[in-house]
């Protein structure tokens, strides 16, 4: 009779755990440096080649100029993209200011994807591709949720045993307007960050906002990277080069699981002290994920912790115990003129990514890296 | 149980554990030196580098090659198509007309020089027996991907030279040439002429000539005189399952197809005629196609002119967003054969300009009480020396009813994780498949400043394989092809 209930019982709990667990499946972290990684050239073309015509307002780029950033890099181990981003410029003619061509981010990049299994193996599964538009505010207009014939997607094959589906984007992120001369200094923008269990806040004076509202990002380039809604800001800080966030949420299901990131910290500008002659720079990142609820419970310690955590550096203070993702994007510039207080022209930049994943998920690696190339132009500018 | 009776149970074990492998020699013997193998009894090609260990009872999906010696793509795009089991290693001969080629260099270079314009004195094609060396199992190809693991190879069938009384082989397939002649691209006053040479299941020859004729319109008021056409006229050979020497002429496919201004494709007694070898009848087309509306430069209404780019290409001055082609209710003919009942379809085709693929949402074929839903893709891939090789390849891949193959899962499907991606690595023998190549060497004409070069001619070598579908639905996709002949081939 006891057997009888043992063995019931276990089967029960079998039951109920066994399918608990399938769908309540969370999805591996990884802990692993270059998880982001590859180059990238860049060619300011919108800098070398300027309107000779006189149509246009002085100093704009010629017609059909555009900078390109050409790509070969590598996201979460299994995902891979080559190809380009073109950017165009906004023009405008010189007396009637009245637009000549429209600004755009046109991109044609491949998609492929190594096999999870054996990495050895590489499939071609598709292209991003498709374009958006910027209007004269700084909107990235990436349109609605059903498709225009060039919406900006992912558009993936059927290979394999897996279907073919598109990955719209869409939504709208609010860029850097144009220089607003002459007006008052905008207020402080405040940005906040828990260092070892405690708020730090540093003080912005000039920052130009990039806002992220309800940009979806498509799904792809395989469907457990999937559709995801972004919202939130970064913003450039004029006087150090460094891009701080509040917050950027992003949304998505995952398993029909639907998750939220939010990432805080920020992407440091260091400059190398030959800059001017090597012209190195690069960009040190520090972005946190769900810093509120991942951090470790603090002891009694943390109450005998001194004010050293006030300090702004400690705002830029790597804590690996909490998920994010940190390293370096490295940038050497071919750089033109400058000297005395003018900044030289960044002509052409060679970029190489090396970011490192702690306890990240591949979706959220792969969505930040969207995001990143979304808002590739503003990203690369000085 | 007795020691005597597990004495015998020892000997009876020895005895069938001694038989079994003779019995599995036998079933898988390669002598066919009298009997041809049927695709099911073939040793297949392994299904895919992950599962390596399966051996089908249906021919399964292979990685496909796409650096056939001669047409090295710019893109390493390998991805698992779908093949039956014996491919037709020769070429099919007649005494009389363009040998079906080879897709290889050496092969185009034999073809028949153009321009095909028909004879209308004399039949283009010949009703003569063709002598046909039997198909030989292929030997393994080359993967165009380095990385990826070559496929065990399948073993090669010894033939004999000439059979007499042979078992058909059960190949799907659409295999054969296209010869292209865009006369209008030269003059305007020409037609563009589109000889057809092709194998439907390795039963039916599909022959003959489509000719495309340009819109004429009077010069003043712009009324159009002569609308743009296809005019179809192609034989249809049955090939003798018996005896594969001996072909039939078994129906004829004629009539027009016209265009409209706003690109509607209209049959105008667009029939195949099944009577010609005896009792049987016509079938007409029926529906309509809808296409790309005509651009009207100067005419009343604007021209929509943006600033587009599109990989490496410019388009400066008008926008190609997407070329449609919609399907409304298209009534496919039947025949030249009961047993290709007509078709009707719906649904749209789709060429992304981004992308390079022609995609489709579903294409819905119902035929007699069956209905197959096409989605998939039809990518096309330009060689990266194409501008001087004038190469590019189709990749088909176009799965039959895969929504509703996907969703009739089992209860383990609730267990499943998203499709990560080794989803793209594997293989499901349970969706029939069209997949293969067809493949352009165009003959370009460079373009002026930084326009396109414009295609002359185009030799197109088919080698199109399916997985799970039967010979009505290999000649219903075949027609429904050619009937988009035009927008198909054209840049």
């Amino acid at each position: 009779m006891n057997r009888t209930w043992m063995t019931v019982a276990s089967c029960a709990a079998l039951l109920c755990v066994a399918p608990t667990c399938a769908f309540a499946q969370e999805p591996e972290t990884f802990s692993e440096s270059g998880f982001v990684s590859g180059t990238m050239d860049i060619d300011f073309g919108t800098r070398r080649n300027l309107d000779t015509t006189g149509k246009l307002v002085a100093g704009s780029p010629a017609e059909g100029a555009k900078d390109t950033y050409k790509m070969a890099l590598n996201v979460a181990k299994t995902t891979e993209y080559s190809g380009s981003i073109s950017r165009y410029p906004r023009l405008e003619s010189k007396i009637l200011g009245r637009e000549i061509q429209a600004a755009q981010l046109v991109f044609d990049v491949n998609l492929a994807v190594r096999n999870p299994k054996n990495l050895e193996q590489k499939k071609n599964v598709g292209k991003w591709v498709g374009s958006t538009t910027i209007d004269k505010e700084g909107v990235y207009d990436f349109g609605g949720t059903t498709s225009n014939a060039s919406q900006l997607r992912m558009a993936i094959d059927a290979v394999g045993k897996a279907t073919a589906f598109s990955g719209l984007f869409s939504g709208k992120v609010y860029g850097k307007v144009s220089e607003e001369k002459g007006l008052l200094d905008r207020k402080l923008t405040e940005y906040t960050r828990l260092v070892k269990g405690k708020k730090v806040t540093i003080k912005v004076k000039k920052s130009d906002p990039l806002k992220f509202s309800n940009l979806q990002l498509g799904e792809g380039p395989a469907q457990i990277y999937p559709r995801t809604i972004v919202n939130g800001n970064l913003d450039y800080d004029y006087d150090t080069g460094n891009w701080l966030t509040n917050g950027i949420v992003f949304k998505y299901t995952v398993n029909g699981v639907e998750k939220t990131d939010t990432i805080t910290g920020s992407i440091k500008w260091v400059e190398d002290p030959s800059r001017a002659s090597n012209g190195k720079g690069q960009y040190e990142f520090n972005l946190r994920f769900n810093e509120d609820t991942s951090k470790p419970a603090s002891d009694e310690s943390a109450a005998f912790a001194g004010d050293a955590s006030q300090s702004e550096d400690a705002f830029f203070e790597v804590d690996n115990s909490v998920p994010g993702i940190t390293g370096t994007i490295s940038y050497v510039d071919t750089l033109e003129g400058g000297g005395d207080d003018e900044e030289p022209t960044v002509l052409a930049s060679k970029v190489t990514y090396a970011l490192d994943a702690n306890k990240l998920t591949k979706a959220q690696a792969v969505n930040l890296f969207k995001l990143l190339m979304v808002i590739t132009g503003p990203m690369n500018d000085e | 149980m007795t020691m005597n009776s597990f004495k015998n149970l020892s000997i009876v074990r020895s005895v069938v554990s001694g038989i079994i492998p003779i019995l599995i020699a036998m079933g898988c013997s390669t002598d066919t030196s009298s009997v041809k193998p049927s695709a099911a009894a073939v040793p297949t090609a392994t299904v895919s580098v992950t599962d390596r260990t399966t051996t089908p009872i249906i021919p399964k999906a292979r990685i496909s090659k796409i650096d056939r010696k001669t047409n090295a793509v710019s893109t390493s795009k390998v991805s698992a198509v779908a093949t039956a089991a014996p491919q037709p290693g020769e070429p099919l001969r007649s005494n009389t007309v363009t040998p079906i080629a080879e897709p290889a260099d050496a092969a185009l270079a034999q073809s028949t020089p153009l321009p095909v314009r028909r004879d209308l004195e004399q039949p283009l094609l010949s009703d003569q027996p063709t002598v046909e060396p039997v198909a030989s199992i292929p030997s393994p190809v080359p993967s165009a991907d380095a990385s990826v693991e070559e496929p065990q190879p399948v073993p090669t069938v010894q033939n004999s030279p000439t059979p007499t009384a042979t078992a058909q082989v059960e190949v799907n397939s659409i295999t054969g040439r296209v010869s292209i002649d865009f006369r209008s691209r030269s003059d305007p006053e020409d037609s563009d002429f589109y000889k057809i040479d092709l194998l439907c299941s390795n039963t039916v020859k599909v022959r003959g000539l489509i000719v495309r004729s340009g819109r004429k319109v009077s010069s003043i008021l712009g009324r159009e005189q002569q609308p743009l056409q296809l005019k179809y006229d192609l034989n249809f050979s049955a090939i003798n399952p018996i005896d594969r020497a001996e072909t039939k002429r078994v129906g004829e496919w004629t009539g027009a197809l016209t265009i409209d201004r706003e690109g509607r494709y209209t049959p105008k007694g667009l029939i195949i005629d099944s009577s010609i070898a005896g009792p049987g009848k016509t079938s007409a087309f029926s529906g309509s196609i809808v296409g790309k509306a005509e651009d009207r430069p100067g005419f009343l209404g604007s021209v929509r002119e943006y600033t587009r780019v599109f990989g490496k290409k410019r388009v400066s001055v008008s926008v190609k967003k997407s070329d449609p082609l919609e399907f409304k209710n298209l009534e496919i003919a039947g025949g030249p054969l009961d047993a290709y009942i007509p078709a009707k379809v719906n649904g749209n085709l789709d060429y992304d300009y981004d992308t390079g693929n022609w995609l489709t949402d579903g294409i819905v074929i119902q035929s007699g009480s069956r209905r197959d839903t096409i989605t998939g893709s039809i990518k096309w891939i330009e060689d990266e020396n194409r501008l001087t090789n004038g190469k590019g390849t189709y990749k088909v891949n176009l799965r039959y009813n895969e929504q509703a193959i996907t969703r009739a899962q089992d209860e383990g499907s609730f267990f499943e994780s998203m499709s990560d991606e080794e989803a793209f690595f594997a293989v499901d023998p349970a969706v029939p498949t069209i997949s293969g190549t067809i493949s352009y060497k165009d003959t370009l004409e460079p373009g002026e400043g930084e326009d396109e070069p414009k295609v002359l001619r185009s030799e197109v070598t088919y080698d199109i394989q399916s997985n799970g579908l039967d010979k009505r639905q290999m000649m219903t996709f075949l027609k429904l092809w050619l009937l988009i002949s035009g927008p198909v081939n054209d840049e």
